[in-house]
């Protein structure tokens, strides 16, 4: 759907985006991830064509951008912001057209949205009197509006409250049971884990991580384990085969340094105590994401 | 071309309907064309109230004969007399000259004079008023006084009365305007004068307020991120051409007003100002003016940050602009000097000036051709520039750029 090949953004002396590649396949959910300041938001505007890059490819359905590749394409921008002054609804019928609507299609589908949205009260208020949680709405729909086949999603989800984010989650998965592809760029990871099937982490405009989530878990995770016991706690203080160890009462937490077995843990464990269960967590992105980040900038 | 339109259309509607709009178009032009008039109304406007005048006399009989003269010569609308006239003779000549001060100073009276006994001889007659400012009083006081003396030295040197009659009859001078063609029209001094100027506020205005929002709502555009969302729909240049147009429309909708109200005031008052080649002339002149402030200030609109920052640049561009209003009464004393040919040739001066001439006298075909012909061409520079400026500009947020960058970004 959506190809970059060594995209390369200088902002003076500074690189914002460091050769960077990645593929994003149709109808897939794909995390755009990396922590402030990383080229999250240069590389989306570089899609959208909002900026050059100095150099590398971007290619959509295999073709480079044409003029009218945009209006398949909603873009929600990470800073928000609407004409203050102006109507509702005017508002996003005026955006819903410059996306190449027809007045009346474009009258009818804000009526829907507004609708969905909760927001048909407001429909001939000026935005500057609808509360930021509201606002935050009306950006969104303006970003949908037009059916995207491809929507860009810059921090979708700050500012908004528990109930508009799964309203927003359900539209999200509405758009991509109609095939619609997503692009998620965010430093929020326990979304990404619950909704991206891709991902691609960036640290100072360079790919630090790229691929299938699952995959990357099983690759760069450090594995946890929780063992439960019956004995005594103060005999596994010098516990050798864990990292990071978390002891209590009746269990402990640690992770399983590279090299290490769960198997070795256990032996030197069940030596000292009985133990009565065991669990292996699943990595949690935000570790992996936080190894990474800092790993990266030691290197 | 249909997101221009889309634009274009967006720009003229939300904006027409504005209070802004309203206010600039109707009521600071009133204001300012107010101020203008109002005083010279006061100063030449039909009295409605007689106004009282004591005539200290130290002369037998010029007191009374200058009462007639005034009460004959000055009538109201209504056909009583303008002047009333008190006369304080007899007694002290001293003392009658302290009651008529007090008289004005207690505001019983409106002026006075003092006319001496040795007048004949002393040429001399003293008018004492509260302020000197009503031109049309002391003048009509002036004539009066001036005939009644002339005529009694005629009685005084034995003139036959039918003589002196005749010599007296005053001459009506009629105030004429002659246009090219030698045709004469009738036409007040005053208006003729403030016409042109009018003609210039006018077109000040109209670019003004159409450029002022451009600034704003590329400004507003600027820091909402909004260029984000329409930059991902539209591309630069369409957005910057549909602002333009859209709001160069509502410039010549004001525009279009205010000439609609000019020919209307002008024909009823009888005089035509507003004529077909000027008001083509005045378009021109307009949408060219339009175009390179509008280019200008979009260029300001997006280096700067915020309304703020830009308003103190934009108000010394109104300044600039300002000088040929400030100018104009050099340029209505000598529409064809080397001087104003020359300064009509500063490309940001020229609409404004061009329009003033036209409005005084048709200057020659050769000026009007080459200051549309350079304005044409700084036009096209400055929205080159200005185009390559948004281009590179447009999404540096939080720094302003400095001069020397601008620079760069117009050269590459």
């Amino acid at each position: 759907m959506l190809i970059l090949q060594n995209v390369t953004k200088n902002f003076n002396r500074t690189t914002a985006v460091d050769d960077l590649s990645f593929d994003v396949q149709g109808g897939s959910i794909f995390g755009l991830l990396g922590p402030n300041g990383a080229g999250k938001t240069t590389t989306i505007r570089m899609i959208m064509n909002i900026l050059k890059p100095d150099s590398g490819i971007i290619s959509f359905k295999g073709e480079p951008f044409k003029r009218g590749d945009y209006h398949k394409i909603g873009y929600l921008p990470e800073e928000r912001g609407l004409y203050q002054k102006m109507r509702l609804k005017e508002t996003i019928i005026y955006l819903g057209r410059l996306k190449g609507l027809s007045g009346t299609n474009a009258a009818q589908k804000t009526d829907e949205f507004l609708e969905r949205f909760e927001l048909t009260g407001y429909a001939n208020r000026k935005i500057e009197e609808l509360s930021k949680g509201n606002q935050q709405k009306v950006q969104f729909i303006v970003s949908i509006i037009h059916d995207p086949i491809l929507l860009i999603l810059d921090e979708p989800f700050a500012g908004l409250d528990p109930v508009n984010q799964l309203l927003l989650k359900e539209i999200i998965g509405e758009l991509q049971d109609r095939g619609a592809t997503i692009i998620f760029s965010t430093h929020q990871m326990e979304q990404v884990e619950k909704l991206c099937n891709e991902i691609c982490l960036i640290s100072n405009g360079k790919k630090i991580l790229y691929g299938n989530l699952r995959e990357i878990k099983k690759e760069y995770g450090t594995q946890v384990v929780t063992i439960k016991f019956e004995g005594e706690k103060e005999t596994l203080e010098d516990l050798k085969s864990l990292r990071n160890l978390c002891l209590e009462d009746k269990s402990l937490t640690g992770e399983i340094p590279e090299g290490m077995l769960l198997n070795d843990v256990l032996l030197e464990v069940m030596n000292r105590v009985s133990v009565t269960h065991f669990q292996l967590l699943e990595p949690s992105l935000e570790q992996i994401f936080i190894d990474q980040v800092k790993g990266g900038d030691r290197a | 071309m249909k997101n221009i339109l889309t634009v274009m259309r967006w720009e003229y509607l939300t904006r027409i309907r504005s209070k802004w709009f309203v206010i600039s178009t109707v009521i600071i032009p009133l204001i300012i064309i107010a101020s203008m008039f109002i005083p010279t109304l006061i100063m030449t406007g039909p009295d409605t109230e007689a106004k009282v005048i004591a005539v200290v006399d130290g002369t037998s009989d010029l007191g009374n004969i200058l009462e007639r003269a005034l009460i004959e010569r000055y009538k109201l609308k209504d056909g009583s007399p303008k002047y009333q006239v008190v006369l304080l003779q007899g007694g002290n000549f001293n003392s009658l000259k302290e009651q008529a001060s007090e008289l004005l100073d207690s505001d019983v009276i409106f002026s006075y004079l003092v006319i001496p006994g040795n007048v004949m001889d002393s040429n001399e007659v003293r008018y004492y008023a509260r302020n000197l400012g009503n031109f049309k009083d002391q003048e009509q006081i002036n004539r009066a006084v001036n005939r009644v003396i002339s005529r009694q030295r005629m009685i005084a040197a034995n003139f036959d009365p039918k003589v002196i009659n005749f010599l007296s009859r005053e001459v009506d001078l009629k105030m004429l305007e002659t246009g090219k063609g030698g045709e004469e029209k009738e036409g007040s001094e005053i208006i003729s004068y403030l016409t042109p100027i009018i003609f210039v506020l006018m077109l000040f205005f109209a670019i003004f307020m159409s450029s002022q929002i451009l600034l704003r709502s590329v400004i507003e555009e600027r820091t909402n991120r909004l260029l984000e969302i329409l930059l991902s729909s539209i591309t630069p240049g369409e957005l910057m051409s549909g602002k333009i147009i859209g709001l160069g429309l509502l410039g010549l909708t004001q525009l279009a007003l205010y000439l609609i109200v000019g020919y209307f005031a002008s024909s009823y008052k009888g005089i035509q100002i507003v004529t077909s080649l000027n008001v083509i002339l005045f378009l021109i002149y307009f949408v060219l003016g339009y175009l390179l402030y509008a280019s200008i200030f979009a260029s300001i609109g997006t280096i700067f940050n915020s309304e703020h920052e830009a308003q103190q640049l934009s108000s010394f561009l109104s300044i600039i602009c300002v000088i040929p209003i400030m100018l104009s009464s050099y340029v209505i004393a000598n529409p064809q000097s080397t001087t104003t040919t020359i300064l009509s040739f500063i490309p940001i001066v020229t609409p404004f000036f061009m329009i003033l001439r036209i409005g005084i006298e048709m200057p020659p075909l050769w000026e009007l051709f080459g200051t549309i012909g350079v304005l044409i061409l700084f036009v096209w520079l400055t929205m080159l520039a200005a185009g390559k400026i948004f281009r590179v500009a447009v999404l540096i947020y939080g720094k302003r750029p400095t001069l020397p960058e601008i620079w760069q970004w117009v050269k590459e």
